[in-house]
């Protein structure tokens, strides 16, 4: 199973975006998208953006858990306060380990958030950032 | 956009440190942006939404049977037309103004009435075959694309080639025939019998109403004196027969270019179009056009529409009977009072063993009294007797007549709503969609039926706003693409569709994502000119961000594909 993750600021701007596969049943943790997906994937998640927008003006919640497909792939949402959506790209449904994966994420995004040399919009490019998201992945999905 | 909006606020700025109040001056931004977002609004390049229903009423359009004898034809020849029924056949898509009366009492007035005129097709009773073939299709949505620009849509004319030509078969009566017509020429030695012995080939039935036409040939030497005898000939034709009209052909006059009819079937599209007939080149002259349209204007609104309205008055009583609380417990009882032997059919239903209800049958009956209501576009009542018949269908698990009965349930339902809820779209329309779908497809593999009643149906669901559009429709169309019911031209076109019904919310990121993935069809369909389109439509939303523009996506790698062909033909000019 494969995962996309992208961050996306307030200006449909991608601020980091990831691709992983899963560690479970024997995964090395690589993603194993087709070619057509690749190229894909990143319009996907930017057209879902459109029902990320609409799910949110109707909860209060910051997980808007499924809010899209697209043939047998699913599109999962996070909101944070801010209206930067987390948003991820997978292809089964399992939406407790997704909401406890966007919780630490978001946790991340605000400890980058607080640092004094970054704002709002603007990509991420620490590599430990890059470290703990993948650790994440490996612990939850 | 941004830029835009950012020209107008200095514009606005402007203006406001000039003489404006600060109220207009927020009137005149709103203007401005509204008129923006109208503009990249109508930047698809869509047929007016208005068309399809107006398309879907006119290939819905009584069928009248043209019966002519050799002389006609001839004459027919002689004018440029393989037969009299291609010369007459263009004249019944605009019939014109015409007056009906619905079930209520009311009476609607529709300019853009039809009558579908053609030779009587051979009765399709058991096997219901393809309703077209789908090479052909593809063959012909070739042509369409290469030679219609973005003003008169492919996909109209493919919307209109689904829905036209209907088969007659058991289980579908869009194509039984309302009216016979018969011709007969004055180049003929004995008019009145002719036409008698042509009347006494066909079956007598008492729900069709028979017309007799004298063509009258205008070439002859003694102009005055024949068109005198033949008017003569009209006055006794109609002592003899009771409904009788006349036409002049060959008069001298101002050619007119004759539009080739809008509901030929795929195959006759086909064959037209390659032989360079297709695209309008044949003519008439004025006055005999007059002449015809005359014939054809006085033949709907004085006889057929009045005869059809009758007929529906008629079958209404059968349908009353079921429709009663008396026929409503008498159908239970039936039910539930099952006696042995009878296992396999209901007790009281006509079904034949083979499947098919007979001639004449209530449930045939009630089914035509449907379509000729859907004819005559009482939509409503349509619906309802839809919804009538359909019961006792299921009941009999006549497969073929519930699924063509849901369909026009749906189509009708969609006709006749302005708005549609969204439990309505759940609870009424989804399951006939879907349990037609399932019928259509995986029960009776006839994937062509199914094709054009998704097509049709979601397309009418564009017409009743953004929420239906963006959530009934797409999922609809998402569902025929899934089960790849069309060609690769027609898959191409109908993600186009797809992206026009996201285009109808405010935010066009749907819309842009589908009109790429059209655009990535068209490119695998090796279309150049319709993916530059596609793409060209992606730029309102793309071309404001940074990223769909990097390395390895698909937009980028799709522009490259589209430069790369472009470039052989700079250098070789």
């Amino acid at each position: 199973m494969s995962y996309y993750l992208a961050i996306v600021g307030t200006e449909d701007n991608p601020i980091y975006t990831q691709e992983f596969g899963t560690y479970r049943q024997g995964g090395d943790g690589n993603s194993r998208f087709s070619p057509e997906m690749k190229e894909l994937a990143p319009f996907i998640l930017h057209a879902a953006i459109d029902m990320v927008e609409q799910t949110a003006s109707r909860t209060n919640q910051l997980y808007l858990r499924t809010v899209d497909n697209f043939y047998s792939h699913l599109v999962s949402a996070f909101v944070t306060a801010g209206d930067i959506k987390i948003m991820l790209l997978h292809e089964t449904r399992n939406e407790e380990s997704i909401r406890q994966f966007f919780q630490e994420v978001h946790d991340l995004y605000v400890k980058t958030l607080l640092s004094p040399f970054y704002f709002v919009n603007q990509p991420i490019t620490s590599p430990v950032f890059d470290q703990r998201i993948k650790s994440l992945a490996k612990k939850y999905l | 956009m941004f830029s835009l909006l950012l020209q107008s606020f200095v514009c606005c700025r402007f203006l406001s440190s000039l003489w404006l109040s600060q109220h207009s001056v927020v009137c005149l931004l709103l203007q401005v942006l509204l008129t923006h977002i109208t503009i990249s609004n109508s930047q698809h390049n869509t047929p007016n939404p208005t068309m399809m229903k107006s398309i879907v009423a006119r290939a819905y359009s009584p069928f009248c049977s043209v019966f002519a004898t050799e002389d006609c034809d001839k004459l027919a020849n002689d004018l440029g037309y393989e037969d009299l029924i291609t010369l007459l056949a263009p004249h019944g898509d605009s019939v014109g103004r015409a007056t009906v009366r619905d079930s209520q009492g009311m009476t609607n007035t529709y300019d853009d009435f039809a009558i579908r005129l053609g030779a009587k097709r051979p009765t399709e009773r058991d096997s219901g075959g393809m309703l077209f073939n789908p090479d052909a299709m593809e063959a012909l949505l070739r042509e369409y694309i290469g030679h219609y620009n973005s003003d008169d849509s492919a996909f109209a004319r493919f919307f209109a080639k689904l829905v036209a030509a209907p088969p007659d078969t058991a289980f579908e009566t869009f194509s039984q025939p309302a009216a016979h017509l018969f011709c007969v020429s004055s180049r003929n030695a004995h008019p009145l019998d002719t036409l008698q012995a042509l009347a006494q080939g066909q079956k007598r039935d008492k729900d069709c109403l028979n017309f007799y036409v004298l063509v009258h040939d205008a070439r002859v030497e003694d102009a005055e004196n024949s068109t005198q005898r033949t008017i003569a000939l009209l006055e006794r034709a109609k002592k003899r027969f009771g409904l009788a009209g006349m036409i002049k052909l060959g008069q001298e006059g101002v050619p007119e270019t004759i539009p080739t009819p809008q509901f030929l079937t795929v195959g006759d599209e086909l064959v037209n179009l390659k032989t360079g007939v297709g695209f309008g080149s044949r003519t008439l002259s004025q006055p005999d056009k007059e002449s015809i349209r005359s014939l054809l204007r006085e033949f709907t609104v004085q006889h057929l529409i009045p005869h059809m309205e009758r007929c529906i008055m008629t079958w209404d009583t059968v349908a009353a009977g079921k429709r009663g609380l008396t026929g409503r417990m008498f159908s239970a009882g039936k039910k539930w009072l099952k006696f042995g032997g009878s296992e396999k059919q209901e007790a009281g239903s006509s079904i034949q063993a083979s499947g098919i209800y007979p001639q004449g049958s209530p449930e045939q009956t009630i089914r035509r009294l449907a379509d000729y209501a859907f004819m005559l576009r009482d939509y409503r009542y349509a619906y309802a007797t839809y919804e009538l018949v359909k019961r006792d269908f299921l009941s009999d698990k006549a497969w073929k007549y519930l699924a063509a009965c849901q369909e026009q349930a749906a189509v009708a339902l969609l006709m006749y709503t302005t708005r549609l809820t969204e439990k309505q779209r759940v609870e009424v329309l989804n399951p006939l969609l879907d349990s037609a779908c399932y019928t259509y497809i995986s029960r009776l593999q006839l994937p062509q039926y199914a094709l054009r009643m998704l097509v049709v149906t979601s397309d009418l669901q564009c017409l009743l706003g953004p929420d239906a559009a963006s959530q009934g429709a797409t999922q609809w169309f998402q569902k025929l693409l899934d089960e790849r019911l069309v060609g690769r031209l027609g898959y191409a076109l109908i993600m186009l569709r797809v992206s026009y019904a996201f285009s109808q919310s405010p935010k066009g990121r749907k819309a842009a994502l589908w009109q790429l993935l059209s655009a990535r069809e068209w490119a695998d369909a090796n279309q150049k000119g319709e993916m530059a389109k596609c793409l060209d439509m992606t730029a309102p939303v793309y071309d404001e961000l940074n990223w769909p523009n990097n390395e390895g996506t698909l937009l980028t790698r799709l522009k490259g594909e589209l430069a790369n062909e472009a470039k052989p033909t700079s250098v070789a000019s």
